[in-house]
């Protein structure tokens, strides 16, 4: 049975109040407890759902439909770097090759020190700032290979 | 003062924007009758921007007015048409005007409670916002009684976890459920059968935040900002190969090519212009030649193109068409939600024989076979997302034909993108 | 609520009366226009996700899912134009783009709706160059279920069985796109009495029966309609059979499957799993040829046997098995010989709130009508059809008429054997009255004979002559019935 911090239990209660069925929360709950356990494997799908009152089939549906849920561990630091048009043109496809070589890791790879997770999303909606990419939930706009290094130099 | 949005920026906490007005237009609403709301809202000729365009005083007429079912407001945050970041910019920078506005819709319509579903990627802006919201609460401007009168809202956040096709106003209603983001056949609409299947109205982030200026102003007031059926004001955010990149809040009906090289700067290191995607990717690009057009809803749709979100997509000629081509492609294949057989199986395929062509593996016949493809989505989907997806391939091979035709003939890219 | 209201509408130029609320697909349905379509099933909720049934209407700028959307009164709809016609080839190259080309393997060949289709509305080459996308194939979803990624075409008609009608809710979507699939949760497998009916509903390959899997050809076999006899639900059925094509010379398999027959008023599309895999008795474990004490024998020989008993007591144990026609004749024949009669039947079940009725026996009723009740004897000869009573031993002399070998049979001192429900025709009365025929499927195997000739076997062998005319004793039946239902 998946642990889930008293804090959290709280939160998730607070949020069921913000709906007139438990279903609705899901996509909250999905978040806050990826947060908390890192990841939703089909262990946490079901915990999710005896919390809900729904079927883990249903859980299960949403996990995977959604391209922001971990089904297994990542790592410690999520780099997306935005493959859409603005960035592309920008230069994001070379800034993509940078991390790869950098990293030692192709997209959808972890490195070996748990430490950077590679992966490739669409428009993030910061356009103005391209070439973009997010890091867990900060953003960061016109990059260069060595504004990359001086990132991640700065992520512990 | 002839902005509606813009002066609104950099006043985030509520003892700030209530300094400079704020809240002042909600007050006024609550003390005018609901059917006096949206009349000034239909006078205003306000419409959607989320990238439909409908306008908003007629979507909400269609409410019913007596119902014992609960009605819901649905904000639409969940900005994922490329090049678009129009609404991170409300709700970062002057999230209160998100907040009145949304105050002045619910009393309009007859709605209690509000969600806004703003997309999983923006998780600061999401806490931003939760943070604005219980200031509202602590001034009263929120939940019971507000302004003093017995009219009830609550507005809650709720995150999305990335899929652009949950922009689409039926598919968020489901995300909103907890269920997988497909859209829902129409009829019936939103308006009768939404969230739950009960009343709600579904409006974007940009819409929503007009309505303070439209009550405070008045809707002609609005409306006279603009052209002829497109009222207000437009915030355009303009991406690219320009020199200042940003958003720019210009009147409806300014030129495109006003936009482009007035305000931002023209084309960066002075190349030349090559191409412009005018409203978000899903809208028909344009040529070099296209751009002194006005930028306003039916405009634009006469000239074969959409305004869109506004987001305005410039490329200098170190643009590879081919490859923007297979840019926009894999976005829609991958975003498509997999429920009905045209764009589900219409998008991959696309974006296969793109990225042919991109990388000189194009043959004979793709480009025909692209548009046929298009044009076999084209109106017989469930949702917008197939046309969305194949307005763009058909307007790229028609108008750089030439240039596609080159990465076939030659197997290569002529600019040497590859 | 208007919805009975009858309105009148025009389908490809032909006015058309219906009632108002009635799906456009329905409504020209039942005026002989056939739309196609991939994931409407008329048992299920509809979704308008396979797009193939979208139809013009008069003022409206794009075309809509004739499944979703309900008639007006005075709607034009044009079906067949020639814009349809190239979407509906569209939608089938679409499919066909992912869709592997596994007919030759594929078990659906034959009654699958997508070849039924393309050669219907398509016939074109496909255009697609690409490398196809790979899937799972073969994957085990419990039971006898097959699922096979390739071929699904995410119609999600098994989705929407198993949410709305059984409500087990087993399957989802999961992924998206082109990359959905259709899935059990952590290979959590299908468990539910309804299972089978997964495969008839999906209109590919995708999902395939695994009792069925390479064991024949659909266009060999023959197709017979008959009632499942497993409970007193009585729903319809056909017998699938098999006697020209067989795989090989030491098979003796003549029944390949059972599938539902459509019957709104019983069991509308549906059978339950017991129903459709109970039918190997049909060809395995018969008694073939008479038994006395453990001894293969002649029927001749029977009747030496049988006039041993000639003026003893005798109790028959009719069975909740046999036919309305076969119960009449022989509570005649009972009476005429003076022998005593009564009812064994097969032993209650469980029940459910679908089809399944606790009791598993398909004439319980018509015995009822007959006034046969469950009575028990000491008479020093029983005559036992197909169910053995506990107190079989209170008689002396057992005789014994059964189909199939079973463990305990060698207590009976004369056996006859007698045909299945396959290899006979007549009629039984299910739990809420109703009279439904059934038809004879294949011949008795080896020496078996119908209940009826027996009867007639032994009542000549006993100097009677009752004729076996199942028509009369149909008659019969129905004048008692009548009187039953007062």
């Amino acid at each position: 049975m998946k642990e889930i911090s008293r804090e959290t239990m709280e939160k998730i209660e607070k949020l069921l109040t913000h709906y007139p069925n438990k279903r609705s929360a899901l996509l909250e709950v999905l978040h806050i407890l990826q947060n908390e356990w890192g990841f939703i494997d089909e262990e946490g799908e079901e915990r999710v759902a005896s919390l809900l009152d729904i079927s883990p089939v249903d859980v299960h549906e949403v996990v995977t439909f959604y391209t922001m849920f971990y089904r297994s561990q990542v790592g410690k630091y999520k780099i997306k770097i935005c493959r859409n048009l603005t960035c592309s043109l920008l230069g994001s496809d070379t800034l993509l090759n940078y991390l790869r070589k950098k990293l030692k890791i192709d997209v959808g790879e972890t490195t070996l020190d748990g430490k950077f997770t590679l992966e490739t999303v669409e428009c993030l909606g910061a356009c103005e700032l391209a070439p973009v990419m997010q890091i867990n939930e900060e953003f960061y706009g016109r990059l260069t290979p060595e504004k990359i290094d001086e990132i991640l130099e700065g992520l512990k | 003062m002839n902005l509606v949005i813009t002066p609104w920026f950099g006043r985030v906490r509520i003892d700030e924007y209530i300094k400079g007005g704020g809240y002042e237009a909600a007050r006024k609403a609550l003390s005018m009758k609901p059917e006096e709301v949206i009349e000034e809202v239909k006078k205003s000729n306000l419409r959607g921007r989320g990238g439909a365009g409908f306008p908003t005083g007629v979507k909400w007429s269609f409410v019913p007015k007596e119902t014992n079912r609960p009605k819901y407001l649905c904000i639409n945050a969940d900005e994922g048409e490329p090049g678009t970041f129009k609404d991170r910019y409300i709700m970062e920078k002057s999230p209160h005007l998100l907040i009145e506005g949304a105050i002045i819709a619910s009393w309009a319509v007859g709605i209690n409670t509000a969600y806004i579903y703003i997309r999983g990627e923006y998780a600061k802006i999401a806490l931003a916002l939760e943070r604005a919201i219980e200031e509202a609460y602590s001034k009263g401007f929120l939940g019971k009684g507000i302004f003093g009168t017995d009219f009830n809202l609550d507005i809650y956040v709720h995150r999305g976890a990335g899929a652009y096709v949950c922009g689409e106003e039926t598919a968020l209603i489901e995300s909103l459920e907890g269920k997988r983001g497909n859209p829902r056949i129409r009829p019936p609409f939103p308006a009768t059968h939404g969230l739950y299947y009960c009343p709600t109205v579904v409006n974007n982030v940009e819409t929503i935040s007009c309505l303070p200026s439209i009550i405070r102003e008045g809707g002609e007031w609005f409306a006279a900002l603009g052209v002829e059926r497109s009222g207000g004001t437009k915030l355009f955010a303009v991406s690219g190969h320009v020199k200042n990149p940003g958003l720019y809040e210009l009147p409806m009906g300014v030129s495109l090519r006003e936009l482009i090289y007035n305000h931002a700067g023209g084309i960066r290191e002075n190349r030349r212009l090559k191409a412009v995607i005018p409203g978000g990717t899903s809208s028909p690009v344009l040529t070099a030649e296209e751009i002194d057009i006005s930028l306003d809803f039916d405009s634009m749709m006469k000239a074969g193109t959409m305004l869109g979100s506004g987001a305005v997509i410039v490329m200098d000629d170190t643009t590879c068409m081919a490859h923007v081509l297979r840019v926009i492609t894999r976005f829609y294949a991958h975003e498509s939600c997999g429920q009905c057989t045209p764009c589900r199986q219409g998008t991959p395929w696309m974006a296969k024989i793109a990225e042919r062509i991109a990388t000189g593996r194009g043959r004979k016949g793709d480009i025909d076979l692209l548009i046929d493809i298009a044009n076999s989505i084209m109106g017989k989907t469930i949702c917008p997302l197939g046309d969305a997806a194949a307005m763009p391939v058909i307007a790229i091979c028609d108008k750089f034909r030439a240039e596609l035709e080159e990465h076939i003939r030659e197997k290569r890219c002529p600019i040497e993108r590859e | 609520m208007s919805d009975r209201e009858r309105i009148k509408i025009v389908i490809d130029g032909k006015e058309v009366e219906t009632y108002r609320g009635t799906l456009i697909i329905k409504a020209a349905e039942d005026a002989g226009i056939y739309i196609p379509r991939l994931c409407y099933h008329e048992g299920l909720r509809p979704d308008g996700n396979c797009r193939m049934c979208l139809v013009e209407i008069e003022g409206e700028r794009k075309p809509v899912p004739s499944c979703m959307t309900p008639v007006r009164d005075g709607m034009v709809i044009k079906t067949d134009t020639e814009e349809l016609r190239k979407h509906r080839r569209a939608v089938l190259e679409f499919i066909l783009t992912t869709h592997p080309m596994d007919c030759p393997i594929c078990d659906q060949a034959g009654e699958c709706t997508l070849q039924d289709y393309y050669f219907t509305y398509d016939l074109e080459e496909s255009r697609w160059r690409e490398d196809k996308v790979r899937k799972p194939k073969r994957v085990h979803w419990g039971k006898n279920l097959i699922y096979d990624a390739e071929r699904c075409i995410l119609c999600t008609r098994c989705v929407r069985f198993l949410n709305d009608v059984i409500k087990t809710r087993e399957l989802g979507v999961f992924e998206r796109g082109v990359h959905s699939y259709i899935g059990l949760f952590d290979g959590k497998k299908i468990e539910n009495d309804y299972s089978g009916n997964l495969v008839d509903i999906c209109p590919v390959g995708a999902i395939t029966d695994l009792d069925f899997r390479f064991k024949s050809r659909v266009w060999f076999l023959q197709r017979t309609p008959s009632i499942c006899p497993f409970c007193a639900r009585g729903c319809n059925i056909e017998i699938h059979t098999n006697t020209s094509r067989i795989r090989n010379r030491f098979s003796k398999q003549r029944v390949f499957r059972i599938k539902p027959r459509k019957n709104m008023e019983v069991n509308k599309w549906w059978i339950c799993d017991e129903g459709r895999y109970s039918y190997t008795f049909i060809d395995n474990d018969r008694i073939e040829k008479p038994i006395w004490r453990g001894k293969e024998i002649t029927w001749d020989e029977v009747s030496s046997r049988i006039m041993e008993i000639a003026g003893k007591d005798v109790r028959i144990y009719l069975s909740a098995w046999m036919t309305n026609e076969e119960l009449v004749y022989w509570k005649n024949l009972t009476r005429t010989l003076q022998w005593r009669v009564s009812l064994v039947a097969r032993p209650d079940g469980d029940d459910d709130n679908i089809l399944r009725v606790s009791d598993k026996n398909p004439n319980r009723k018509g015995a009822e009508i007959l006034g046969i009740k469950e009575e028990r004897g000491k008479e020093e000869v029983a005559i036992v059809f197909h169910f053995v009573p506990e107190e079989i031993s209170n008689h002396k002399i057992k005789i014994g008429v059964f189909s199939n070998k079973f463990e305990g049979m060698e207590q009976f001192d004369l056996i006859l054997p007698c045909v299945t429900f396959a290899e006979k025709a007549g009629s039984w009365t299910n739990l809420e009255g109703r009279i439904q025929e059934f038809q004879k499927a294949l011949e008795p195997l080896g020496e078996s004979m119908e209940e009826g000739a027996i009867g007639e076997f032994i009542s000549s062998t006993l100097g009677l002559s009752m004729v076996w005319d199942p028509g009369k004793f149909r008659e019969e039946f129905e004048r008692e019935y009548k009187k039953w239902n007062g």
